[in-house]
């Protein structure tokens, strides 16, 4: 290797952590950083190869020289960007690449301040499709939607927004994933919310510190806690409510609805599974659609044994799944 | 530059908001023995007095933290803008 390929690598590198340190600062503070207007705040947008891609007719042909008329959009999970779906020791390959291989998808990838609350990211996403519809260089016949973690939450916000509006592009979604989605709330942040709880009703002054420290975690995160998908599950709400009065969101009407669950046991029944799901989302959470099927939707549950929550977002039998369903073949369960 | 800019605010964000939560800690752990000792009629004043004074000296110390934070924090921003000039009359 010369030495200007490996001061380009190690650049790249450098830049890539500092990119990553700002996705984790953003779950964490984000919307603190929105109500500030830091500039350290990530703006959703798509991205392509780590940069900004305008959402212009320009621009998309530039990227994609040979779009075609499907298209797969790649939403990524709190704290974390785009790079998540990268395939270990491999710098391109990602769900998005394989489907442009091997089934003619064009991909796009979002990034955005995870530290918002769901609901604001799925209109934003709901925005940046509506924008793909017009600016797109042909037309758009189908379109995949994958969301992984709290991804696949904004997707379903995303997809409600586009109903609730009548949005041109939800009848264009043919398949949408969710890969280790909390439909069902997040255990650890239902944790987090008891203990900040207890600690301010002791109503000691060193215990209420430790309260409003832990507090400060974004809204974002706070979502998690029962699947906030729509702004009226928070607006007027008591951020630290610890039970569970969310809306009833029903899974896009006319979409093939997949539940992806990881899980750390070698089967679903295994001890590990049971306890730790995927060690973050357990499986009951990640396989429960949280809504009614309506008009026409439909939904499959697949169990991937062995895999655990961030690798659900770059895994080929995750892959396999994915492709599969695509082609029209669903392997799964009803949920 | 962009991104110096919003860590500083940050850091400054943090100084302010952390500094204020310390602050109510300390004072509030304090203010308990002498809220105690007020109890006892001879030394009522007394205690009031130290607590009052003591209630000062805190707030002065975390007042003196916090302004110099924003004072760093502004001639940091003006270092950050100096650079800029200096880098955008280069181009």
């Amino acid at each position: 290797m010369s030495a200007s390929h490996a001061a380009r690598a190690s650049t790249r590198a450098s830049a890539g952590r500092v990119e990553a340190a700002l996705s984790v600062l953003n779950a964490l503070v984000g919307d603190h950083l929105r109500r500030r207007s830091n500039p350290l705040e990530i703006q959703f947008g798509l991205y392509q190869d780590g940069h900004p891609l305008p959402c212009s007719r320009d621009a998309i042909a530039r990227a994609h020289p040979s779009a075609t008329g499907k298209l797969c959009v790649l939403v990524h999970g709190l704290a974390v960007n785009e790079g998540v779906w990268l395939f270990p020791g491999r710098r391109r390959r990602t769900y998005g690449s394989l489907l442009q291989r091997d089934a003619g998808y064009t991909p796009f990838q979002v990034r955005y301040n995870t530290g918002l609350h769901v609901s604001d990211n799925g209109e934003a996403l709901a925005q940046v499709i509506d924008a793909l519809l017009r600016e797109y260089p042909s037309e758009i016949r189908e379109i995949v939607l994958v969301g992984h973690s709290m991804g696949g939450l904004v997707v379903r916000s995303a997809c409600e927004v586009a109903r609730a509006g009548g949005s041109a592009w939800l009848g264009r979604v043919a398949h949408a994933f969710y890969l280790g989605a909390p439909h069902g709330g997040a255990p650890l942040e239902r944790l987090g919310a008891v203990v900040a709880w207890s600690l301010r009703a002791i109503g000691v002054a060193h215990t209420t510190l430790i309260a409003d420290v832990l507090d400060v975690r974004s809204a974002g995160i706070k979502d998690l806690r029962f699947a906030h998908l729509v702004a009226k599950d928070w607006q007027g709400r008591d951020a630290g409510a610890l039970f569970d009065a969310r809306t009833v969101v029903p899974l896009a009407p006319g979409v093939s609805h997949h539940f992806g669950v990881g899980g750390l046991g070698r089967h679903e029944g295994h001890v590990l599974t049971r306890l730790l799901g995927d060690a973050l989302v357990p499986v009951a959470s990640a396989s429960a659609p949280g809504g009614p099927l309506d008009g026409g939707a439909r939904a499959d549950v697949r169990f991937f044994p062995g895999i655990g929550h961030v690798a659900l977002a770059h895994h080929p039998d995750v892959f396999a799944w994915i492709e599969a369903c695509c082609s029209g073949q669903t392997p799964g369960e009803a949920p | 530059m962009n991104r110096l800019r919003g860590l500083t605010d940050l850091v400054q964000d943090a100084v302010q908001h952390g500094t204020i939560a310390v602050e109510k800690v300390h004072q509030s752990v304090a203010r308990t023995p002498l809220d105690v000792l007020a109890f006892l009629p001879p030394l009522t004043a007394t205690a009031r007095g130290i607590a009052a004074w003591q209630a000062l000296v805190i707030a002065t110390t975390y007042d003196t933290i916090r302004v110099t934070s924003a004072a760093a924090g502004e001639l940091l921003r003006a270092c950050i803008d100096l650079a800029d000039g200096a880098r955008a009359s280069e181009r």
